[in-house]
């Protein structure tokens, strides 16, 4: 039987070009999952609140640079969070759960701050406001779209902070964000064109066959912003803090790396493709490779990418009220500018740019802490946050399966000898069930929850420990 | 600090602990999950196995209409599952015949045309059957004794129907398969060409093992059609009646050992009118010879085959009663069929219907009404077994 006529077999290599668009469009979005706890240790036990009231170990340059004029002469604080995220997506049809690869990630940070003079202190910070990393298997159905994503922003904040009076203190400083992306995924053959307006899937070839393998590393991108925070001690048990962190674009430049997977396919007869016969028995591998589709000149040869990435601003508003001597209540509001987000532009090397609608909401995160001096070495540490997703239902995809989140935590700092404390928590999230989507939808067209084929299930263990040195 | 103090202190830390967990802990939205079938869990995904029958395959060719007229598209509607198909595009692959006497096909094209899939294609196709499988196509696409042919490629990629399967995760399959171990060699009018019991046996074993190894939850289990009962195979004195009424020309000649009134051979409809009959409209003489022609079922194979088919079909039946399965003999609705006379015994060339209103214009697959027949036919046979409700409009 005839099943084609005219195009010769060349032409297909012109084709995947179609594909090189569908994977550059899935570059990886942002979104509330990649938001990180406010950093340090301290601050993570009384989950996450401290706008009011920075903890002492100098994560104020953080949490409210103005917190560092309460430093009293130095202090240093070292550690780091571990964070593993663990989850799944059941598909709706097959009712078949595909698990997370659970995959630690360990986030350190770094605070310092000392008092020059009086009223006056620096300091600096190196933290992870942004970051986190997502493994799926490869054989899940939402591997072309993403199979293992990584985002790393580092800010890195020097910091100034001025106490005007026993009741306001001001606090501001540069910042230095230096982020990688890394995404990892497959490219599905049935969606290439095997002849013009003849995609591989019109011949048989099943969705979701995997034939090529992408990595796409960016190179460090640098970008410039700015955080400043104000404290305002309103009585000797109230105090209130604001803080604004500005948004930060990236200019990311980056490698997109091509290489063959097998389909597993064997031609079951003997057919005639664009005039060539392909015999029964032979492995669809064999009749791509002849297409010298990952040579140098290929459609499919390693390429530079850029985009740009913009990470959002941050306004946070909290108070601080000592209720008795040993109990202290926390609570935070804060707003992230992920609306922001609208569209994420790409423009690979050598074609047009290309536009992705994202559509995400700005998102508020609510939290309570609760500090409670237990002994004069021992403070316990509970608090509790909600976090709204900032992905809409039509972007909820393996990348980031985004959704409003519960967080407790719970945490505990130890005097361990004169101004050196050691700091532990631990942090449970669980992300709301939300549906979601494995695929993308076709070039050119925008996402729809109608896409949604699934739920998926998150949640995460944080554990952080800090040694810090308060004089 | 006394214990009193800690007592009273820690109280409204313990409340908020208590009410933190509760919140993270949440509970499971069951509005987030899909609904399930109106059928009953059973058919939460129901798979089809088979051949061109199962596939839609109607008038020699098959295209999106025929596969949606398929009796598994009945039945997954009566489930109330969702069911997809790998559908062609019009006109077909290859189109439909729409004259049987000129061959003519819609559309105008030729017989070798194919008009490919429909894009975008279903995640997981739930009709897996392919024209001309047997049943060792169901298992291997390669390998001697395998019928895998463009469709196979089409509607199936490189899998084979039991790779497709799994990938469903069925939780109630049909399977109707075996009657190409048979059709083939009643066209060809060759019992050489018939799969032994035994090997027909084992592979419908291994058929049934793998899909229990899958999982599968329940089956239907369709008999081997007798396919001297279709329409496609006339007894030779129909067509020496034929003559005489003078339905053919001059030049075709039908041999007078086939007008006897005792068991003649059977004709095959595509050899005495797509061959003999197509040489003599061009001029050529030819005979149709009802004792020495090789090409027609004698009676003897014909009795091979019946008896073939009644072997294959206990042994189908005795699997279904051994899996606890539903079982179809489809031949007792066949029979019963010709026995009122609405499928003829020789085709009505100047009808819209010249195979009678159950099968379609190529004589051996079965029509839409025939499709909607064995749907409710296998929907009585499931509900017997599993207690089910399933109604066939």
């Amino acid at each position: 039987m005839r099943i084609a006529t005219g195009a010769v077999l060349p032409r297909l290599r012109k084709r995947f070009l179609v594909g090189l668009c569908s994977l550059l469009l899935s570059l990886p979005a942002l979104g509330q999952g990649f938001s990180l706890n406010p950093p340090g240790t301290c601050t993570l036990g009384r989950g996450g609140t401290g706008v009011a009231q920075p903890c002492a170990d100098g994560s104020a340059v953080a949490l409210n640079p103005a917190g560092l004029a309460l430093v009293n002469r130095l202090a240093v604080a070292s550690g780091a969070t571990l964070y593993l995220s663990r989850g799944s997506f059941t598909d709706d049809y097959t009712q078949q759960e595909t698990r997370l690869e659970e995959h630690p990630v360990l986030v350190p940070h770094l605070f310092a701050a000392v008092q020059a003079a009086p009223g006056l202190a620096v300091g600096f910070g190196a933290y992870m406001p942004y970051g986190l990393e997502l493994r799926w298997p490869r054989t899940f159905a939402g591997s072309f779209v993403s199979y293992r994503t990584r985002v790393q922003t580092t800010y890195l904040q020097p910091t100034l902070a001025y106490r005007f009076s026993d009741r306001v203190m001001v606090g501001a400083g540069p910042v230095l964000a230096v982020s990688t992306v890394a995404l990892w995924q497959q490219l599905d053959l049935s969606q290439q064109e095997a002849l013009p307006g003849v995609p591989f899937a019109a011949l048989g070839i099943p969705a979701g066959t995997a034939f090529a393998n992408v990595k796409m590393e960016s190179d460090e991108a640098y970008g410039l912003g700015g955080h400043v925070g104000m404290l305002i001690q309103v009585t000797d048990q109230f105090r209130i803090g604001l803080r604004y962190l500005s948004a930060i674009t990236l200019n990311y430049t980056g490698t997109i790396r091509f290489s063959p997977l097998s389909t597993g396919l064997i031609i079951p007869a003997t057919v005639e493709l664009s005039g060539q016969t392909i015999p029964a028995g032979t492995p669809l591998d064999v009749v791509l490779a002849s297409l010298g589709l990952f040579r140098s000149q290929g459609p499919l040869a390693d390429r530079d990418a850029e985009t740009e990435l913009t990470m959002p601003a941050q306004f946070a508003a909290g108070f601080s009220w000592q209720a008795t001597p040993e109990l202290t209540l926390l609570f935070d509001y804060q707003w992230t500018g992920w609306g922001e987000f609208e569209r994420l532009v790409i423009e690979p090397d050598g074609s047009d740019p290309i536009v992705r609608i994202q559509d995400y909401r700005n998102t508020h995160t609510l939290r309570t802490g609760l500090l409670f001096q237990a002994s004069s070495i021992l403070e316990v540490r509970l608090g509790y946050t909600y976090a709204q997703g900032a992905a809409p239902s039509k972007t909820v995809t393996p990348l980031l399966p985004d959704a409003n989140r519960n967080l407790i935590t719970l945490g505990t700092g130890w005097r361990l000898g004169r101004g050196v404390m050691l700091d532990l928590a631990y942090q449970y999230v669980r992300q709301d069930d939300r549906r979601g989507r494995v695929v993308d939808p076709a070039p050119g067209t925008e996402p729809t929850p109608a896409l949604n084929s699934g739920l998926y299930q998150i949640g995460a263990h944080v554990a952080s420990v800090t040694v810090s040195v308060s004089l | 600090m006394n214990r009193n103090r800690w007592h009273m202190t820690l109280r409204p830390l313990r409340w908020g602990l208590l009410g933190l967990l509760l919140l993270a802990l949440g509970c499971h939205d069951e509005g987030l999950l899909p609904p399930e079938p109106t059928g009953g869990a059973l058919f939460a995904r129901y798979v089809a196995i088979g051949n061109s029958i199962t596939a839609g395959y109607q008038s020699g060719g098959i295209n999106a209409t025929l596969q949606q007229q398929a009796y598994p598209v009945l039945l997954a509607r009566a489930m109330g599952t969702p069911f997809n198909l790998p559908l062609l595009r019009d006109p077909g692959c290859p189109p439909p015949l729409v004259n049987i006497l000129t061959g003519e096909r819609l559309g105008g094209l030729p017989e070798d045309f194919c008009a490919y899939r429909q894009v975008p294609p279903p995640r997981i196709i739930n009709n897996v059957a392919v024209p001309g499988a047997k049943v060792i196509d169901v298992l291997t696409n390669l390998g001697e004794g395998t019928s895998a042919n463009t469709l196979t490629l089409l509607l199936l990629g490189g899998r084979t129907q039991l790779e497709a399967t799994a990938e469903a995760h069925p939780t109630f399959v049909s399977v109707w398969i075996g009657n190409n171990d048979v059709l083939g060699a009643a066209i060809a009018g060759n019992p050489a060409l018939i799969t032994p019991v035994n090997a027909f046996q084992q592979r419908y074993t291994q058929m049934l093992n793998e899909l229990q190894a899958m999982g599968v939850q329940g089956g239907l289990l369709i008999g081997v059609a007798n396919v001297t009962v279709i329409p496609h195979f006339s007894p030779g004195i129909a067509y020496a009646q034929a003559e005489q009424a003078g339905a053919f020309p001059p030049t075709f000649d039908v041999a007078d050992n086939c007008a006897t009134t005792g068991a003649t051979a059977l004709v095959p409809f595509s050899y005495a009118f797509g061959e003999l009959l197509a040489a003599a409209m061009q001029g050529q003489s030819v005979t149709l010879d009802c004792v020495n022609d090789p090409r027609l079922l004698s009676p003897d194979e014909t009795a091979t085959l019946v008896q073939t088919v009644q072997q294959y079909n206990a042994f189908i039946q005795q699997q279904a009663d051994r899996l606890g399965w539903a079982y179809l003999d489809p031949n007792v609705k066949l029979l019963e069929l010709k026995n009122q006379g609405q499928i003829p015994i020789f085709p009505n060339v100047n009808s819209s219907e010249p195979f009678g209103p159950y099968f379609s214009l190529d004589g051996v697959h079965p029509s839409s009404a025939a499709h909607r027949l064995v749907a409710q036919e296998a929907a009585a046979a499931i509900n017997a077994v599993y207690g089910t409700n399933l109604q066939v409009q």
